[in-house]
C-alpha cells in the first residue's frame, strides 16, 4: 500500500508539486537516519548523510524507474552516501570506530545498564559491509531480495553474509559485556 | 542427529525453520545449557535492534527543504531550448556570412587599363601580381570566427554549468 502511495507522491512531484517531497522526507527520515547512524556511528555525520541522501534522491527522481520500491532505491542512495563518507573520513585520518567507541565508553560509564549502548559499541567494531547488513536487516523494512537490491549483491549471498554479520556482532557483544562485567 | 550450528539457531530465532526442525531445536535448547547460552547471545542484538529506530533532529525536514531550495537556486537556469536557439543563431551568422562573401567579395584586383588610353599613352609593361583571393581570406576569417564561437560557448557557458552541476552532485 505504501508502495502505491509513494508512486502517487512521486508522480505529483514530477508534475511540479515539489512540496509533496516533504511527505516522503517525513516518511523515510527515521529509517535513513538509523541506517546512516549504524554505518557512521555518530549523530552529526548521520544527520548530514541522511539529508544529502534526500537531496540526491530528489535531484534524481526522474531517473527512478519504478522497477523497485522507492524505499529500496532510496536506501541504496543512503548506504552509498554513508559508505562514501566513511571512506572520506578514513582518508583524512579520522578513525570513526575509535572515535565512536570513545564516545560510547564515556556514555557507558553513566548508563552502564543500558544494553543498547553495548549494541552500538558492538556495531562500531564491525566492517562497513557487516554494519550495512545489520542495519538493513534490523530496519525490518526490507525482504532479503530487497536487501540484495540495495547492496547490489546476489540474493543467495545475502543470507550467508547476514548470518556472518549477526554472529560477529553477537561475539563482539559477548566480549564487550565480559569486559564490562570485569570492570564493575 | 545433526550438529546445531549458529546458522540453524539464527534461523530458529527468525522463525524460518520448518515446524519439525523447530521442535527438534527447541528440545535441544531445553536440554543443553551451552546451546541455550549461545541462543541468548545470538538473540541479544535482535532484542535491542529489531525495529529500533533512531530519530533525527526535529528540524530535519526543514533543513533538507532549505538545502534543496538553496541548491535549486545555485543551478544555472539554462534550458536546452535556449541553448539550441543561441547555437542556431551562431550557426546562421556564420553560414550567412559565408554565402554573402561568396557573392560579394569576388574582386579582381588586376590592373586593367582602358583601350582608349593605350591608343595615346604608352603604358609601361609592369608585372602586376595576380588578384588577391579575398574569398579565401574571408573563409579563413569565418573558420576562425566559428572556432572562437565554440571556444566562447565552452568557456562562458558549458564549463561553468557542468562544474556547478558536478559540485552539487558530489
Amino acid at each position: 500500500m505504501s508502495h502505491i502511495n509513494d508512486d502517487i507522491i512521486i508522480d505529483r512531484i514530477l508534475d511540479g508539486d515539489e512540496s509533496q517531497y516533504k511527505i516522503l522526507i517525513d516518511k523515510y527520515k527515521v529509517y535513513a537516519f538509523t541506517l546512516a547512524m549504524n554505518v557512521l556511528g555518530n549523530r552529526e555525520d548521520a544527520e548530514e548523510v541522511a539529508q544529502d541522501s534526500f537531496i540526491k534522491a530528489f535531484k534524481n527522481l526522474k531517473k527512478f524507474n519504478r522497477e523497485a520500491k522507492f524505499s529500496t532505491w532510496f536506501y541504496r542512495i543512503v548506504t552509498n552516501t554513508a559508505i562514501t563518507r566513511t571512506r572520506k573520513s578514513r582518508i583524512v585520518g579520522e578513525d570513526i570506530d575509535a572515535a565512536y567507541a570513545v564516545g560510547i565508553t564515556a556514555k557507558s560509564e553513566l548508563e552502564i545498564e543500558d544494553q543498547k549502548t553495548f549494541i552500538r559499541k558492538g556495531i562500531a567494531l564491525l566492517s562497513d559491509q557487516d554494519k550495512l547488513m545489520i542495519s538493513l536487516f534490523y530496519l525490518k523494512e526490507l525482504s532479503l531480495d530487497e536487501i540484495a537490491q540495495v547492496t547490489e549483491l546476489k540474493t543467495n549471498l545475502i543470507k550467508v553474509k547476514l548470518h556472518r554479520a549477526r554472529k560477529r556482532l553477537a561475539d563482539h557483544l559477548k566480549t564487550i559485556l565480559k569486559e564490562e562485567a570485569l570492570n564493575l | 542427529m545433526d550438529k546445531i550450528t549458529d546458522e540453524v539457531l539464527l534461523d530458529y530465532i527468525d522463525g524460518s525453520l520448518i515446524q519439525s526442525e523447530a521442535i527438534r531445536i527447541k528440545a535441544a535448547i531445553n536440554s543443553n545449557p551451552q546451546l541455550r547460552a549461545r541462543l541468548e547471545e545470538l538473540r541479544l542484538p535482535d532484542r535491542h535492534l529489531a525495529g529500533s529506530l533512531e530519530s533525527p533532529s526535529a528540524s530535519f525536514t526543514d533543513t533538507v527543504w532549505s538545502k534543496l531550495s538553496q541548491s535549486k537556486g545555485n543551478v544555472p537556469k539554462f534550458s536546452l531550448n535556449s541553448f539550441l536557439i543561441v547555437f542556431a543563431a551562431m550557426i546562421t551568422v556564420v553560414l550567412g556570412s559565408y554565402f554573402m562573401t561568396d557573392s560579394i567579395i569576388d574582386l579582381d584586383l588586376s590592373l586593367k587599363v582602358p583601350n582608349t588610353v593605350t591608343e595615346y599613352v604608352e603604358v609601361p609593361q609592369v608585372e602586376i601580381p595576380q588578384g588577391i583571393s579575398l574569398k579565401t581570406v574571408s573563409q579563413i576569417l569565418l573558420y576562425s570566427l566559428s572556432f572562437l564561437l565554440l571556444l566562447i560557448l565552452d568557456k562562458a557557458i558549458l564549463k561553468p554549468y557542468f562544474k556547478k552541476r558536478r559540485e552539487l552532485l558530489t
